[in-house]
């Protein structure tokens, strides 16, 4: 799958999207309840930026917010500096969004509900069969969108959000029920979207899976900002990296690499844990493997061990768990003003 | 881009989209093959009877004549020994005219099937109306149109109006199919168009109703989300005024201020340009209780004044909604 040109804009403000306070609370027959409880959200002007948290934790309602599709009780919303929802028709056209499930008509051809929104938009015609090649449905476009798989259909939002050529698209658990390739497919489409200049904000339950593709992130649970800035920096906060070790004789090693100023751990099955010694700013794996190969000790085993986003946000609910009561966790450290981006496929 | 613009745009994407529906296609077949089945009857009341008929129908006048001829008589006697009145007890002479031995006029046929062809336009720009906005709200692309499109209430007049335009035209065509295909007909069969003005009128009236119905479906639909309950709440309508309308019989009863006020003697009042309903008064002598009944009118400005107040809630009610309610 290919992107467009980049977008249009080229002085740009430093946030793309921006949430202060913003609450939500859902009023029904069984009383209420809290989906977005004070959300403060940044995000930055291009990269794609992952917005994490598990089922039910506010993430669909905060990104309805920010469409337009449902008010929130209080708090404010800006897209690229504009308060949103007021000026929200004066910024649609550089935001395409994809909420949930691709929604489309099912009795009408991808082509014909392109052309659909095209003609409401008031983008060119011609432009829907050049979106449509763009995601590879070029060939299938004249096929009734309830024919297609799931993965066609999110292939078909995407077309349909290309069509404004928009600066940010807001992905809403885009991968939602694809098959592994299909998630691949997803994935390298948002980073070649990222790559192109737009900004990707894309929602996720599954949080090792934008880790692959994210370069900021924002984590939130039960409607709360619990952190927020580059995937780095969170990862750094999730705990330290290590390698595992096996050698024939895990005392031994364990003493040896003690001696050389490492502090080694028993790791599970007989291995052992090696962190970065205190004060080093990384862990230096060789130096591990050297100083036991000084002494003789060959290892059968190193692996690497990283932390990922799933343990940070297990940690750091586990944390909220425990300060429960409190009525808010501290604010998280800002965002780095320039934030590296990557690129150049996954992570 | 002008507002002006825009409000043009979204209404020409939203008529494409209503044209393209299947549910609207079907429903103007239908609307065809109805008008098109009907002008087998219409043939059959235009054309002049043949020989046959003729025997046929002078046999039954014959055989009616002798039967009035041998007990009227008699039977208004007894009709009037039993306190009948001289107009309830009168038995009239049967004529040849009694006996259709006549093609029937113009202005009858053509009147009838107008008004045919009018509540069945009424039923399906009902029903289009409402799967219009249900199938959105149910497909849920609704929420997708407005991510492109938020601006919600140019979004509300884009939809309401490809309803009533495509309500309009529709009727427009079948209605006026209609009088069309009976004035061709009457006049391959050498009859007259007595009366055409007329009934073209009321052809003309039946495009606002039909206007009507559309919106109304269209905003049932908005704001029960849901194709099905907009119909469940016409169903629920016709039972609920089939019960009332009886009860309401009395003209001095509990609710013998009701008729005037039923959507369906206004739909009647507004395409004859006015119309009349039946009550009856009870009155209580020494003899018994006895009902009388008493005509009453349903004027065409009171039914237009009656849907035109019903059009404006319902249009600005539904933008209300819509402009503030959380679509997911």
């Amino acid at each position: 799958m290919t992107t467009s040109a980049a977008p249009r804009h080229a002085r740009a403000p430093e946030l793309a999207v921006s949430t202060t306070d913003l609450r939500k609370t859902y009023r029904s027959r069984r009383g209420r309840r809290v989906a977005v409880e004070g959300l403060d959200l940044r995000v930055p002007r291009g990269g794609v930026h992952g917005f994490l948290g598990p089922n039910g934790s506010g993430k669909t309602t905060t990104i309805r917010m920010l469409l337009g599709l449902i008010r929130p009780d209080s708090g404010t919303m800006t897209l690229f500096d504009q308060p949103v929802p007021e000026r929200l028709p004066a910024v649609v056209d550089r935001v395409g969004a994809i909420v949930e499930q691709p929604k489309f008509f099912p009795a009408f051809t991808a082509r014909r509900n392109l052309e659909l929104l095209a003609a409401g938009i008031g983008a060119p015609k011609e432009r829907v069969p050049q979106v449509l090649e763009e995601v590879g449905l070029g060939e299938r476009g004249r096929d009734r969108f309830r024919s297609y798989s799931l993965g066609m259909k999110q292939r078909l939002a995407i077309a349909g959000t290309l069509l404004k050529d928009p600066e940010l698209l807001i992905f809403d658990e885009p991968t939602n029920g694809l098959d592994p390739a299909g998630i691949h497919e997803i994935r390298q489409t948002m980073r070649g979207l990222a790559d192109a200049g737009r900004t990707v904000l894309v929602s996720s339950h599954i949080l090792n899976e934008v880790q692959q593709v994210a370069d900021t992130v924002t984590i939130i649970g039960r409607g709360r900002l619990l952190a927020e800035g580059d995937v780095d920096d969170i990862l750094a906060r999730g705990g330290t990296e290590a390698v595992r070790v096996r050698a024939p004789d895990p005392a031994v090693a364990a003493q040896v690499l003690v001696e050389a100023g490492f502090a080694p751990e028993p790791g599970p099955e007989g291995t052992v844990l090696v962190r970065a010694r205190p004060g080093a700013p990384r862990l230096d794996s060789s130096a591990v493997t050297r100083v036991l190969a000084q002494r003789e000790i060959y290892l059968a085993e190193l692996v690497w061990q990283r932390p990922d986003l799933e343990e940070v946000f297990l940690n750091l609910t586990a944390e909220e768990h425990l300060g429960a009561g409190a009525p808010h966790s501290a604010p998280p450290p800002p965002l780095p003003q320039s934030a590296p981006r990557r690129s150049g496929g996954e992570r | 881009m002008s507002a002006a613009s825009d409000v043009g745009r979204l209404l020409v994407t939203e008529l494409r989209r209503l044209v393209s529906r299947r549910v609207t296609l079907v429903a103007g077949l239908l609307l065809l093959a109805a008008v098109g089945l009907f002008q087998l009857a219409v043939n059959e009341q235009v054309s002049p009877p043949t020989a046959s008929q003729v025997t046929e129908q002078q046999r039954y006048f014959d055989q009616a004549h002798q039967e009035w001829e041998q007990e009227h008589a008699a039977q208004e006697k007894q009709c009037l020994d039993s306190g009948g009145s001289q107009t309830d007890c009168a038995w009239p002479e049967p004529t040849p005219a009694d006996y259709a031995l006549t093609a029937s006029p113009f202005a009858d046929v053509a009147g009838t099937a107008v008004q045919l062809s009018a509540y069945v336009t009424l039923l399906a720009a009902f029903f289009v109306g409402a799967s219009f906005i249900g199938a959105e709200y149910s497909t849920g692309s609704l929420a997708n149109w407005l991510t492109f499109v938020p601006r919600r209430l140019l979004v509300y007049g884009s939809k309401v109006g490809a309803v009533l335009l495509a309500s309009a035209a529709a009727a427009a065509v079948i209605n006026f199919l209609m009088l069309g295909l009976v004035a061709l007909l009457t006049r391959v069969h050498g009859g007259d168009l007595v009366g055409l003005g007329g009934v073209a009128a009321t052809a003309g009236r039946a495009v606002p109703i039909a206007c009507l119905a559309g919106v109304a479906g269209f905003v049932f639909a908005l704001l029960t989300r849901h194709t099905v309950a907009a119909l469940g709440i016409a169903l629920g309508y016709v039972l609920v005024s089939g019960v009332l309308g009886g009860l309401a019989g009395n003209a001095e009863g509990p609710l013998g201020w009701l008729p005037p006020w039923l959507a369906e003697n206004n739909v009647d009042a507004f395409l004859k340009h006015g119309s009349t309903y039946t009550q009856y008064v009870l009155t209580t002598t020494e003899q018994g209780t006895s009902g009388t009944e008493v005509e009453k009118h349903i004027s065409f400005g009171h039914s237009a004044t009656y849907w035109a107040v019903l059009l404006v809630v319902a249009v600005v009610s539904a933008a209300l909604v819509f402009r503030r309610r959380d679509v997911t």
